[in-house]
């Protein structure tokens, strides 16, 4: 069962097995043809990329380094990702933004579990899956809307908070408050995407895994936490690092709905300002540049989570 | 068929002569029927009338200018794209690096049309000066705000001003005689207090959670104070944002939210809700502008009644009106059609022309000098048109200043009417953000 | 005998409160869809007069006004035409990268792997002008290939990401048993990956379905002419914080929510719980 895993390891190592390559010609040649094949299978995928992105990262790598109006331009080296580390709107946005991650365990655990209860396929399962994706069916805007209505002063929600003899709450007049809003919108939005994603983990759980438990005895708790968490790692690092980008990268449009970024610039959220700066009239570079600094941000958290929560590769 | 010789030789000169001849003179009359030309047009929906949301090409002044045109002008196209309000500046920049952009772009006169100066065919050299002389507002698109600068495109239409709107039948049923309105921001406070005690629950919607209601309201209370030139001075740098007039403007406007007599909720409510707001009834005064004189008209009819936001008290220019071009029309530099777009510009510039743009939005006075006010029937476009023709006019703060100024602006006027920043505060920030983005 | 029948009545407890919790969750995501649905069938005044409350009369106005002015039967297609074809290739490139990754190890792969995630994790903003000027330069602004070129290569990234950690999954028993029977590459993945991935493929078919379906930017941006528009575009143009026609706004939402949703439904069908039964565990 395993040599052959052996054997397709082996070469691509290096030259250590260079000496023993002769004796197995006719499986080495087995693996590179298998080499062969799935790099041509993969080739397809990364032409298509390579060509719609490479000049446009390029372009944006390039501009990051300028001062540009996006016809006259100025070479200015650094002098943008300087400016940026030093404007104290980004740091403010910055802070919002992680603020905001507080949302990903929140919309990891309602998918997780929903997930969980549809798994046990009770009686109409497929129903509720449909339900509980249609948040995420859909857009920004009209969910930024829902909540906007139903948080206002006059809103249902403060309706209830009266009913229940509490002062009414001016939500979107704090910065706190505003931002709490917000994240019960995205968890809202967000935890049916999950949802679907860990269930179809869940799926692909070899159902043999569970009788064996059976046997042993095991009990509930015990088969969440020994088979399905485990079964499932790939698909919950996927959900903690879709999350995570979608964190720094695709907020505004969702925000700006509720709260116009405001009150004042405490739910401003990164992309946003990447957005003003891109299209700047008189400085397109500044975009660039805190696009870039931003990428390394969200590539860091990516290798730490995927370090943290994958088997590596799981081979 | 070789002649030969001399003869030949200048036989055959004097027949490639008339050949040429021939076809030069072919293509002189040729030209008398002129290649066909499609001009490409970019309209942000500010040319085109929206019906229930969606574009009425039949009743959009665009399309009626389009129509005429082509009638004049057989040989001529003009193709009209209506771009997406959201996403027509990032069109437009991307287009136009790429060089493959409209003919004639329409869009928002001042700041707007400026910082796509790199793209915009500086438009003096195509008008002579008696031409440009009957178009007012030429100030407002000129590149720096500088008079002598270069001209980015052709506004059109006199604009927005900034009015208060309110419901005569409130007015009527507390005894209040509106043929004298208020004359100054501390009687028109004062006015709102009194219906709050005769019982009117809201006396003004507000609505101010994007921070507009602040610009309109500074930039009349500052205009008031500084006249005319108010900002093009403070964008050049002339004086300062950071000023006492400011500081008593954005006291001022702090009243609005400080004296009991808006809505609870009128620094969250948001703008989608402001005029529906009015017409519900939600409110016996609005300040909002010229751009919902059509819809107040329609929903209040002869019930609405209108007078300009006034001025703080002791003001050197009591009477100005805040507000002023909206809509401006250029030609790119890239175009490959310019001397077909400057035709079909020049037409657009033409007295009637705007006297139909006009009569169809019924939103704005012309800007024309031969102007034909009788195309005006909505009676509160007339009472604007009339203190326009007769008045001096401040252009606000953020139809000058660049965008993430403009965004500081409206943010920190969502935050003084709360209370958290302080109007000195606001200011600071303002000047700091003009001198980064200039 | 009683174990079993203790097993079954242990599990219609557990049914029954899962159904109870279930039931709590779908409310909350119900009421503001009934909500919507209700509004995009009532007229613009009775819902300025009360935006809660039950409507007044019922009626089909706004859909009839979107389905006259908007041109949405060339919109539709287009719609169908664009996401369709872009569907489509990215599964199909995805999927054949995501299972070599996933299952056959080469020089490079490890490169191409994380250049996928690489590329996703750039925040796209930056890219909107270089990808129209590299467009532009090939004539393809205003051109339905055009869109779909930025769709598939903007979905293949995600794609190849999410599928290979779907492959990952799919047990190297089964596929060294069919190699050792002389299963070549494409036999391997069509026989044997892709029915065992069948519910990751699915979701991701859904998921970037909706993704495109949803999308905006570049859907005006490539296609400005009206002629050329997309369904969501077309419609959300009337959308948006500033808009006062709710009801219209809840009737354009609808439409555009739909054919998610019924695509949704249908491939419910089409999950398969589990490994097939029959290749054995050893």
């Amino acid at each position: 069962m395993t040599s052959p895993a052996v054997v397709e390891v082996g070469p691509s190592r290096g030259p250590t097995f260079a000496g023993g390559r002769k004796s197995r010609s006719s499986r080495g040649s087995l693996t590179r043809q298998k080499q062969r094949i799935g790099f041509f299978a993969t080739l397809p995928a990364f032409i298509v990329v390579a060509s719609l992105l490479f000049y446009p990262i390029g372009y944006a790598i390039w501009i990051s380094f300028l001062k540009t109006d996006g016809v006259t331009s100025k070479f200015i080296g650094f002098k943008n990702y300087v400016d940026i580390f030093a404007a104290p709107l980004v740091h403010q946005v910055f802070l919002t933004n992680l603020k905001f991650l507080v949302a990903i365990p929140v919309v990891i655990f309602a998918g997780l579990f929903t997930a969980v209860l549809l798994y046990q396929e009770v009686w109409g399962w497929r129903f509720f899956r449909i339900v509980f994706f249609l948040p995420s069916v859909l857009s920004a805007s009209v969910i930024g809307l829902m909540f906007r209505s139903a948080f206002t002063l006059n809103g249902p929600i403060n309706s209830a908070l009266i009913s229940l003899g509490l002062t009414p709450i001016n939500f979107f007049a704090r910065a706190n408050m505003a931002i709490l809003v917000v994240v019960l919108a995205l968890i809202w939005a967000g935890f049916g995407y999950a949802m679907m994603i860990l269930l179809s983990g869940l799926m692909a759980i070899d159902s043999d895994l569970f009788a064996a438990a059976e046997v042993d005895g095991a009990g509930w708790w015990q088969r969440f936490w020994y088979i399905i968490i485990p079964s499932i790692r790939q698909q919950l690092a996927f959900v903690s690092i879709i999350n995570t980008l979608y964190t720094f990268t695709s907020l505004f449009g969702f925000i700006f709905v509720m709260t116009a970024g405001g009150p004042l610039y405490s739910t401003t959220t990164l992309d946003y300002l990447v957005y003003q700066k891109a299209f700047s009239a008189y400085d397109m570079g500044q975009g660039s540049a805190l696009a870039i600094i931003i990428f390394g941000v969200i590539a860091t958290l990516t290798v730490a989570q995927s370090k943290y929560l994958r088997n590596d590769d799981g081979r | 068929m070789m002649i030969k010789g001399r003869i030949g030789k200048a036989i055959s000169i004097i027949c490639a002569g008339a050949l040429v001849f021939a076809v030069s003179g072919y293509a002189t009359s040729a030209s008398a029927a002129p290649k066909k030309v499609t001009l490409k047009v970019w309209d942000p929906g500010l040319m085109g009338h929206l019906k229930d949301g969606a574009l009425d090409t039949k009743n959009s002044f665009i399309y009626k200018a389009k129509m005429a045109y082509e009638k004049l002008n057989p040989h001529v196209t003009i193709d009209i794209s209506e771009i997406d309000g959201g996403v027509s500046d990032t069109q437009f920049k991307a287009a136009s690096i790429a060089k493959n952009g409209p003919d004639i772009k329409i869009g928002f006169a001042g700041g707007n049309t400026l910082s796509f100066a790199a793209f915009l065919e500086p438009l003096d050299k195509y008008f002579t000066k008696t031409e440009l002389a009957l178009i007012k507002g030429t100030g407002t698109v000129r590149q720096g705000y500088d008079p002598t600068g270069p001209l980015l495109a052709m506004p059109y239409g006199a604009g927005s001003y900034f009015y208060v709107f309110y419901d005569k039948r409130v007015m009527a049923a507390n005894n209040i005689d509106m043929t004298n309105p208020p004359k100054t921001w501390e009687a028109f406070i004062a006015l709102a207090k009194k219906l709050k005690s005769a019982g009117v629950e809201t006396p003004i919607w507000e609505t101010n959670l994007e921070g507009y209601t602040g610009a309109w309201v500074i930039a009349s209370l500052v205009g008031g104070q500084l006249g005319p030139n108010a900002f093009y001075d403070m964008f050049t740098g002339k004086t300062k944002i950071d000023s006492a007039a400011m500081i008593k403007a954005y006291e001022g406007y702090q009243k609005l939210y400080t004296s009991g007599v808006t809505n609870a909720d009128a620094t969250t409510a948001g703008q989608g809700d402001r005029l529906n707001g009015f017409l519900a009834g939600k409110g016996a005064m609005i300040i909002d502008g010229g751009w919902d004189n059509d819809p107040i008209f329609k929903a209040l009819g002869g019930n609405a009644g209108t007078f300009a936001i006034p001025q703080l008290s002791g003001s050197k220019y009591p009477k100005i009106l805040a507000g002023g071009t909206n809509v401006a029309v250029s030609v790119t530099k890239y175009s490959k059609n310019k001397a077909e777009a400057i035709k079909f510009l020049k037409y657009l510039m033409q007295s009637k022309t705007i006297d139909t743009y006009v009569k169809i939005t019924q939103t704005e006075p012309s800007n024309h000098v031969n102007a034909d006010s009788s195309v005006i029937v909505n009676p509160l476009l007339k009472l604007q048109a009339k203190d326009v023709a007769k008045n001096p006019q401040v252009y606000p703060f953020d139809n000058i200043m660049p965008g993430p100024t403009n965004d500081l602006f409206y943010k920190l006027n969502a935050s003084v009417a709360l209370g958290q920043t302080t109007p000195a505060d606001a200011v600071k920030q303002l000047q700091a953000s003009l001198n980064e983005n200039k | 005998m009683t174990t079993v029948a203790k097993m079954r009545k242990f599990k219609w407890r557990t049914n029954t409160i899962v159904l109870l919790a279930l039931l709590s969750v779908a409310i909350t995501t119900l009421y503001p869809l009934f909500y919507v649905v209700m509004t995009s069938s009532r007229t613009l005044e009775d819902y300025n007069k009360n935006a809660y409350g039950l409507p007044k009369f019922f009626t089909l106005d706004s859909y009839r006004i979107l389905i006259n002015n908007y041109s949405l039967d060339t919109a539709a297609r287009n719609t169908i035409i664009v996401v369709g074809l872009s569907l489509a290739t990215s599964l199909i490139f995805s999927s054949l990268a995501g299972f070599a990754l996933a299952k056959y190890d080469f020089p490079g792969s490890k490169a191409i792997n994380w250049s996928f995630i690489a590329v996703m994790l750039l925040p796209s903003q930056i890219l909107i002008i270089p990808i129209y000027l590299l467009l532009s330069k090939f004539s393809l602004v205003g051109h339905l290939p055009g869109l779909m070129f930025v769709y598939i290569g903007t979905n293949i990234p995600f794609g190849v990401f999410f599928l290979k950690a779907t492959f990952s999954a799919v047990p190297d028993t089964i596929l060294d048993a069919a190699r050792i029977d002389g299963a070549g590459f494409f036999t391997s993945f069509f026989k044997i990956a892709v029915p065992n991935a069948a519910a990751g493929i699915t979701t991701l078919a859904v998921l970037q379905f909706l993704g495109m379906w949803n999308e905006l930017l570049y859907a005006y941006l490539i296609l400005p002419d009206q002629e050329m528009r997309l369904l969501t575009p077309a419609l959300a143009s009337i959308g948006g914080r500033y808009t006062t026609n709710q009801p219209l706004v809840a009737a354009a939402l609808c439409i555009t929510a739909t054919p998610t949703l019924i695509l949704l439904a249908m491939s419910s069908k089409y999950l398969v719980r589990g490994v097939p039964t029959g290749t054995g565990s050893s």
